[in-house]
C-alpha cells in the first residue's frame, strides 16, 4: 500500500512539474504586457482552470479512499451524488425536502435583510451626503458601529430580538449599513459642487438637485457598494443561521459538520456560491443596463430627433 | 445713465476672504446684448466676481442685480443662484449620465415642470404639468426645442451621444447650449475655451460671434437682443476679438491712494472700454486687435504701473454716448428714441 502510494506521488510529482513549466512558457513567452486574448483563447483558459480545480480534487480524493474507502471528508464522485440525492429527497418524518426548506428559510431572510440595508443606507447616505448637519450629528455613532464585529454583538441580537426573522434583518442591517451608508456619502461628496451649482441656474429646486442630479448620477456606485456588501451579508446569515438556526443552509451545515458529513457540506457550499455569484452577475447586468454611462457604453436608446425635425419643415 | 436696456448692475461690490480683500468697490453696468471680455492677471479675483455675479458666493459688500428677471420681481438682487444667471465652466459640467440631447433638455425639464409631476406623469399618465399638458407631451416639445438648438450649433451628430463620447470641443458647445436653452438674462462663460486645441478654439469663438450676429439682428429689428454674455479669459487676444468690450481687473493700481487701508492689494476695474467686434462674415482688422492689445497690457497686466483712481480708463460709457461703439453698439436703443 505505502509502496503503491510512493509510486504515485512520485509519478504525480513529476508530471505536474513538467506540465508546469511547460504552462509557464506558454504563459509568458513572448506576452505583451495586457495584450489582449481572443474570444476562444479567453473560453479555452476558463474551462481549463476549472478542469485543473475538479481534477485536483478527484485526484486528493482518490488518495484519501485508497487508505481509507469509506472517507467521508474527501467523498468520491459516488458519495457525493448519494449526498445531493439525500438533500434533494423527501424527508421521511416531515415530507419536505432540506434543500426546499433551507433554500426558502435562508433566501427570504437574506433578500429581507438586504432590501432593509439597502433602503436604508441609501436614504441616511445621501441625507448625510448632501446636508452636514445630518453628517456631523451621526459620524460618530456610525464610525463606532461599524467597527464592531457583527459576529461579536450576536449574542446581543439574540438577547434582545429572539431567533426569528427580526433578528436576521436587524443582523444584516447592522452588519452593512454603516459601510454603505458611509460608502454613499462619499460617492455624494466626489460630485463637483459645479454641478450643483450647474442644475440651479437651470432652475432646478433642492429635490429635484437631490434626486435628478445627485442620486443620477451616485447610482451605479451605489449598486457596486451594494454588490460588495451581499458577501458580508452572506457571511453574517450563515453565521447566525449556525448558533441559533431551525432551518436555514447555516443550520443544515452546523449538524453535518459535526457528522464529518461533507458529501452534504460541499453541494450546499456550492449552491451558496452559485447564488453569489448569479446575483453579483445579476447586479452587474442590471448597472450596465441602467447606466450605460458608467461603462462607457453607447446610449441605449437612440431617438433621432433631428431627422424629425427635418422632415416636418 | 438711466438706461432701459442694463440687464446687470453691479455696486460698490467688494469681497474679502477673512481680513484679506480681494474686490475693493467693483461697478459694472452691462447692456442687453452685448458681449464683455473680462481680463486680468490671474489671481486677481476674476472668478470671485464671475461667482459673485452667478450668486453662489454673494459678495461680501455691494449690490448686484439682475434686470427683468423671470424669478419674481422686476429688480432682482442675487443672493443664490438662479434661473437669470447661466454658467459655462472651464471643465464643461455636463451631466454624465444623461446624452447631449437630454443635457440640452435638463433646462427646460428643471424649469417647466416639477419632480412631482414629473413621477406622477410617468406612473400614472395624468396631466400634473402646467398648462394642461401630459408630461409625455411636454418632454417631447422639449426635446424637439433641444434638437434644433443643437443643430444650430451644428451639433446634430452629438444629440444621441454621452459627453464622455464627444470630444473637448463639441462637449463645451453642449455645455453652452445646455444654458443657452434657458434664455438667461445673462451668460457667464467661466474660462470656457482653456482646455482647448487653438482650432477649436477659433471653431468657438466664430460660434459666438454667430450669437453675437443674431443679437445685432433683432436690435435692428427692434426686439431685445437675445444673448448677453460675460466672458472671463486670461487671452486677451480672444477677449479683444469675441467680445464688443473689455473690462480689465486688477491688482496693480495705485491702492494707498484710495484712503482706505482695507483696499490694499485688492482688485478694481482699472480698464472699461470698447473693442473692435467683426461679424463672422466681415474682414477683420488685426491692427486694431494690436493696438488695444497692447494698451491693456500696459494698463492691467504691467505690475509696475500703479495708476490712481482717477487715471482708470473707464471710457465706455463716453464711448457710447459719442457713438463710437462697434457692433450692437452702434445701433442705439430705438426704444428710448
Amino acid at each position: 500500500m505505502d509502496c503503491i502510494f510512493k509510486l504515485w506521488a512520485v509519478k504525480y510529482s513529476l508530471v505536474m512539474f513538467a506540465s508546469l513549466i511547460w504552462i509557464i512558457k506558454i504563459a509568458f513567452k513572448d506576452r505583451r504586457i495586457r495584450d489582449a486574448l481572443s474570444k476562444k483563447e479567453i473560453i479555452v483558459l476558463r474551462i481549463l482552470s476549472l478542469v485543473i480545480l475538479t481534477s485536483i480534487y478527484l485526484f486528493l480524493s482518490h488518495r484519501q479512499h485508497i487508505i481509507n474507502p469509506d472517507d467521508s471528508t474527501m467523498p468520491a464522485i459516488s458519495q457525493l451524488a448519494e449526498g445531493i440525492r439525500s438533500i434533494s429527497r423527501a424527508d421521511e418524518f416531515t415530507n419536505e425536502r432540506w434543500i426546499v426548506v433551507d433554500a426558502k428559510a435562508t433566501f427570504s431572510r437574506f433578500f429581507l435583510g438586504l432590501a432593509f440595508t439597502v433602503v436604508l443606507s441609501i436614504s441616511w447616505g445621501i441625507i448625510i451626503g448632501c446636508f452636514k448637519v445630518w453628517k456631523e450629528s451621526s459620524v460618530l455613532p456610525l464610525v463606532f458601529f461599524s467597527f464592531i464585529p457583527p459576529t461579536a454583538a450576536m449574542p446581543v441580537f439574540f438577547v434582545i430580538m429572539g431567533t426569528d426573522m427580526a433578528m436576521y434583518i436587524a443582523l444584516i442591517v447592522f452588519g452593512t449599513f454603516p459601510v454603505l451608508a458611509r460608502a454613499i456619502c462619499l460617492a455624494v461628496d466626489e460630485i463637483d459642487d459645479e454641478f450643483i451649482f450647474k442644475s440651479q441656474t437651470l432652475g432646478a429646486s433642492r429635490c429635484e438637485v437631490i434626486y435628478n442630479v445627485i442620486f443620477k448620477q451616485i447610482f451605479p456606485k451605489i449598486l457596486d457598494s451594494v454588490r460588495l456588501q451581499i458577501g458580508i451579508a452572506v457571511i453574517l446569515l450563515i453565521a447566525a443561521e449556525m448558533m441559533c438556526g431551525d432551518a436555514g443552509f447555516g443550520y443544515r451545515i452546523r449538524i453535518h459538520y459535526k457528522l464529518a458529513n461533507m458529501s452534504v457540506l460541499y453541494p450546499y457550499c456550492a449552491i451558496l456560491a452559485g447564488f453569489g455569484f448569479l446575483l453579483d452577475s445579476a447586479f452587474r447586468k442590471f448597472n450596465e443596463y441602467f447606466c450605460p454611462w458608467y461603462f462607457n457604453l453607447p446610449a441605449r436608446k437612440r431617438i433621432c430627433y433631428a431627422g424629425r425635425i427635418n422632415n416636418g419643415k | 445713465m438711466e438706461n432701459k436696456n442694463i440687464v446687470l448692475e453691479v455696486r460698490n461690490v467688494s469681497h474679502n476672504f477673512g481680513a484679506k480683500y480681494v474686490l475693493w468697490d467693483v461697478n459694472i453696468d452691462v447692456l442687453a446684448g452685448e458681449i464683455v471680455g473680462l481680463v486680468g492677471p490671474s489671481g486677481c479675483g476674476k472668478s470671485t466676481l464671475l461667482r459673485a455675479i452667478l450668486g453662489t458666493h454673494p459678495a461680501a459688500h455691494g449690490v448686484i442685480t439682475v434686470h427683468g428677471g423671470r424669478s419674481g420681481r422686476e429688480l432682482k438682487v442675487v443672493s443664490k443662484a438662479n434661473r437669470d444667471c447661466g454658467i459655462v465652466y472651464q471643465k464643461y459640467t455636463l451631466f454624465p449620465f444623461l446624452t447631449a440631447l437630454e443635457n440640452v433638455a435638463a433646462g427646460l425639464k428643471f424649469d417647466e415642470s416639477n419632480l412631482f409631476q414629473r413621477s406622477a406623469g410617468k406612473l400614472m399618465k395624468f396631466n400634473f404639468t402646467s398648462g394642461k399638458m401630459k408630461w409625455s407631451s411636454l418632454r417631447k416639445i422639449h426635446l424637439e426645442k433641444a434638437a434644433a438648438l443643437l443643430e444650430k450649433l451644428r451639433l446634430k451628430d452629438a444629440i444621441d451621444k454621452y459627453p464622455r463620447e464627444l470630444s473637448g470641443g463639441m462637449r463645451q458647445r453642449v455645455a453652452i447650449a445646455q444654458s443657452l436653452i434657458m434664455k438667461p438674462k445673462i451668460l457667464l462663460l467661466d474660462e470656457p475655451f482653456g482646455a482647448l486645441d487653438e482650432a477649436t478654439r477659433e471653431e468657438l469663438q466664430t460660434m459666438l460671434l454667430e450669437l453675437y450676429e443674431d443679437n445685432v439682428n433683432a436690435k435692428r429689428k427692434g426686439e431685445n437682443p437675445p444673448y448677453t454674455i460675460i466672458i472671463v479669459t486670461h487671452e486677451l487676444n480672444e477677449a479683444i476679438l469675441v467680445g464688443d468690450r473689455v473690462l480689465g481687473l486688477s491688482q496693480h493700481w495705485d491702492s494707498k491712494s484710495a484712503g482706505d487701508p482695507r483696499a490694499i492689494n485688492a482688485s478694481t476695474i482699472v480698464y472699461d472700454s470698447i473693442s473692435p467686434v467683426f461679424l463672422p462674415d466681415q474682414e477683420r482688422d488685426y491692427s486694431l486687435f494690436a493696438e488695444q492689445r497692447k494698451e491693456i497690457r500696459d494698463f492691467v497686466f504691467n505690475p509696475d504701473f500703479l495708476p490712481k483712481p482717477g487715471e482708470f480708463k473707464l471710457r465706455f460709457w463716453k464711448q457710447i454716448e459719442n457713438r463710437e461703439g462697434r457692433g450692437i453698439l452702434s445701433l442705439g436703443d430705438k426704444k428710448n428714441e
